[in-house]
């Protein structure tokens, strides 16, 4: 599972309160980094869909922040920095969580992460 | 082979087609009305996010990764599926067939992603469970019972439509201003009542394919905000 998806996804366990859904908390057994061709204009377009404090601590959560050093806020002119843009491309794309677990904040439940893949399914007890 | 951009599925046994959708008829008519909007996907849509729901063997997403790279369209591929087996089946097929930057999420259609990717989906794929079933018969998983694996894949309830429908009504919370949505529909499905009620929703809904096969009669809509 890649950093950009986990800044997509929340719980949706019926107990957790609304604002505490977003983010997941992230325990990472075994994480891999490999190589994605870069796409500029992708990763400019989707620095809009992303949540780049959620990003931060993500980075952090898995113990990257000393080899990822991204700055604390999106620079205003973003285009123009291309070694910026490659980190943000890396952190996004080519860290990859192949075992350990995503955490909903509110209620504790836990979503198992295996072969590379997130389970989010929920039973019926504890859906909305 | 059923095209030039068909995907490498080596990996997959026949006994795994137990467990998982087999790429079939309805599968090839989604890839092949894709294509031919490649086009207007290219100029009009411009996608960042591509989601396919049920994605099974992963077929139709790593068909559209081919498509779209001889075209230089490049995306986020996000795939899901309520069937643990063919998520990791159709994560291999990725794999195997260098389908980049993509996920595979086991998930129920798109539980999770809702609130982060409202408006932000561009491109949305699905071969949804489209077959009428009696109201007896079980629609999704039931993780007790294995044959539910792939029954899931096809059981769609009332009119075909009961899985369907909860996507269409979250097309307009989805889909971007630009976004649209490629989906299979059969004849019992009523496909002229699906685009009225969108037309109502602010959607058009156009016909993209249709082919007769046995005895079905299968239809490849596309969906657009009007």
């Amino acid at each position: 599972m890649k950093l950009i998806t986990h800044n997509m996804l929340e719980s949706r366990v019926k107990d957790c309160p609304d604002d505490k859904r977003f983010p997941l908390g992230i325990n990472a057994t075994k994480v891999i980094e490999q190589k994605v061709v870069l796409n500029k204009q992708f990763i400019i377009n989707i620095l809009t869909k992303i949540d780049w404090e959620v990003l931060l601590e993500a980075i952090k959560q898995i113990g990257y922040n000393e080899k990822i050093e991204l700055p604390l806020e999106i620079p205003v002119e973003i285009e123009k920095d291309d070694d910026l843009i490659m980190k943000i491309h890396h952190a996004l794309l080519e860290i990859e969580i192949i075992e350990g677990e995503l955490i909903c904040q509110g209620t504790g439940r836990k979503f198992t992460i295996k072969e590379g893949i997130a389970n989010m399914l929920l039973n019926s007890e504890e859906l909305k | 082979m059923f095209s030039r951009f068909s995907p490498i599925l080596n990996h997959i046994n026949q006994k795994d087609f137990q467990f998982v959708y087999e790429p079939s008829e309805d599968s090839f008519l989604l890839c092949e009305g894709i294509e031919k909007n490649i086009n207007f996907i290219k100029e009009e849509i411009k996608p960042t996010i591509c989601l396919e729901i049920g994605t099974g063997t992963g077929f139709v997403t790593c068909f559209v990764n081919k498509l779209f790279e001889e075209n230089k369209v490049s995306c986020f591929y996000i795939t899901t599926d309520i069937n643990h087996k063919a998520a990791k089946i159709a994560n291999e097929t990725f794999k195997l067939n260098c389908v980049e930057p993509k996920e595979t999420i086991i998930t129920d259609l798109i539980e999770g992603f809702e609130s982060r990717l409202k408006n932000s989906i561009d491109l949305l794929l699905f071969n949804p469970p489209y077959v009428p079933t009696d109201p007896s018969e079980k629609i999704g998983i039931d993780p007790l019972d294995q044959n539910s694996l792939l029954s899931s894949s096809w059981a769609g309830g009332k009119n075909g439509m009961e899985v369907t429908q909860i996507v269409l009504d979250k097309l307009d919370f989805l889909l971007s201003p630009n976004g649209c949505c490629f989906i299979v529909a059969l004849e019992e499905n009523q496909p002229e009542i699906i685009a009225k009620n969108l037309f109502f929703k602010g959607f058009r809904t156009a016909v993209v394919k249709k082919k007769e096969i046995e005895d079905e009669k299968l239809y490849i809509l596309k969906i657009y905000r009007k």
